[in-house]
């Protein structure tokens, strides 16, 4: 069979599928399609509800080193907290302009699919990066926000320390390599491997004009 | 956009999506890939300017969706489905009885889904200027990619012969 061929059976099957094919308007308009969102809103209000309840977390350790600026077991940890949040501000912030930017109208099909996936990737590069200094980011904010809301001294308390030991080396190492080898560092593979087949199949379209 | 000019719209480019769905995805995960098309549309149709056609329109929407469905299934794990039918039906013709269109669809399905792309939007009559303009390729690329789908095209059905 030629193609030619293939475009008359298409074209058969066209006119038979116009008279056949029906819509169900009932059904069509039960789907809950003003609920639904674009593949990219999630990850967009994900982001502007992280830099709320960021920004909010590192004006609070920032005030709370402030205080307790003559302290500095509580002052200094409140510090990088806060710088850590900055970090992390920084980020979220990076990716929901990134994310607002992409332009699904006027660029074509492979332009859209390399912004998604090269956005994609920068969203889950961050997110390793978010994962790794998670651990840090807690054991450091948890000194000035004991003391600064229940007067709590976190350093008299045995308990505390055993916590500090556990999260680092439960969760930070341990927990951080099997999160990033499992999830991320899978999906960032996936997501180059497709980036790249775009770029090869661009690249070979523009040498072939 | 309203609900009614939303279901006109979806009316008459209901071949358009069918076609879009039964080419990228097998029938178990056509709804999915069906409501996913209807979303984009509905959500994308305010920002429609008139600078091409509807149908073109649709069509580029129809077709980022199901490369992107396409791209989410190869990074995530496929979430269980919430969409228990689909929106269309057939009165007398089954496509699925046609054994001809369903030799094609066998054919397409075996493509990569850029020639998938490309080759729904050829069979529709789009010109290679128009599908290069949709795709993001040059006519060049477009041209030599068409070739070679023709080259699989009959080695695929002398194959079966």
């Amino acid at each position: 069979m030629e193609l030619n061929d293939l475009k008359t059976e298409w074209k058969k099957s066209d006119s038979l599928l116009e008279s056949n094919l029906i819509i169900d308007s009932q059904k069509l308009s039960k789907r809950k399609l003003n609920r639904s969102k674009s593949e990219m809103t999630t990850p967009f209000l994900h982001e502007i509800a992280n830099i709320i309840v960021v920004s909010i977390t590192v004006l609070a350790a920032l005030v709370g080193s402030i205080l307790y600026i003559n302290e500095m077991k509580f002052s200094i940890p409140g510090f990088i907290a806060a710088i850590i949040g900055s970090v992390y501000l920084y980020l979220a912030i990076t990716k929901a302009i990134k994310i607002s930017k992409i332009d699904y109208f006027t660029s074509t099909i492979i332009e859209i699919q390399k912004e998604i996936s090269q956005l994609s990737l920068l969203v889950l590069k961050f997110r390793k990066l978010e994962l790794i200094l998670f651990p840090l980011f807690i054991v450091s904010i948890l000194p000035i926000t004991f003391i600064a809301i229940q007067n709590r001294d976190l350093y008299n308390d045995l308990h505390f320390f055993l916590f500090e030991i556990i999260f680092i080396i439960g969760f930070g190492f341990i927990g951080i390599f099997w999160i990033n080898k499992n999830l991320y560092d899978k999906k960032i593979e996936r997501v180059k491997l497709f980036l790249q087949e775009l770029i090869n199949e661009k690249d070979i379209s523009i040498t072939n004009s | 956009m309203n609900e009614k000019k939303f279901i006109s719209i979806i009316e008459t480019h209901k071949n358009l999506i069918f076609k879009v769905c039964n080419s990228y995805c097998n029938s178990n995960e056509y709804k999915d890939l069906e409501q996913e098309i209807l979303i984009q549309i509905w959500n994308s149709f305010d920002r429609y300017d008139g600078r091409v056609k509807i149908s073109t329109w649709i069509y580029k929407i129809a077709l980022n969706t199901a490369i992107s469905y396409y791209r989410k299934g190869l990074v995530e794990k496929k979430r269980t489905s919430t969409i228990h039918e689909s929106v269309v039906t057939f009165s007398e013709y089954n496509f699925e009885l046609d054994e001809q269109i369903k030799l094609l669809y066998k054919f397409i399905e075996k493509l990569h889904y850029l020639e998938k792309a490309i080759i729904l939007l050829y069979l529709d009559n789009y010109t290679y200027k128009e599908i290069s303009e949709i795709i993001g390729f040059s006519k060049t690329n477009i041209s030599t990619k068409i070739n070679r789908i023709k080259i699989k095209l009959r080695k695929d059905f002398t194959q079966k012969k």
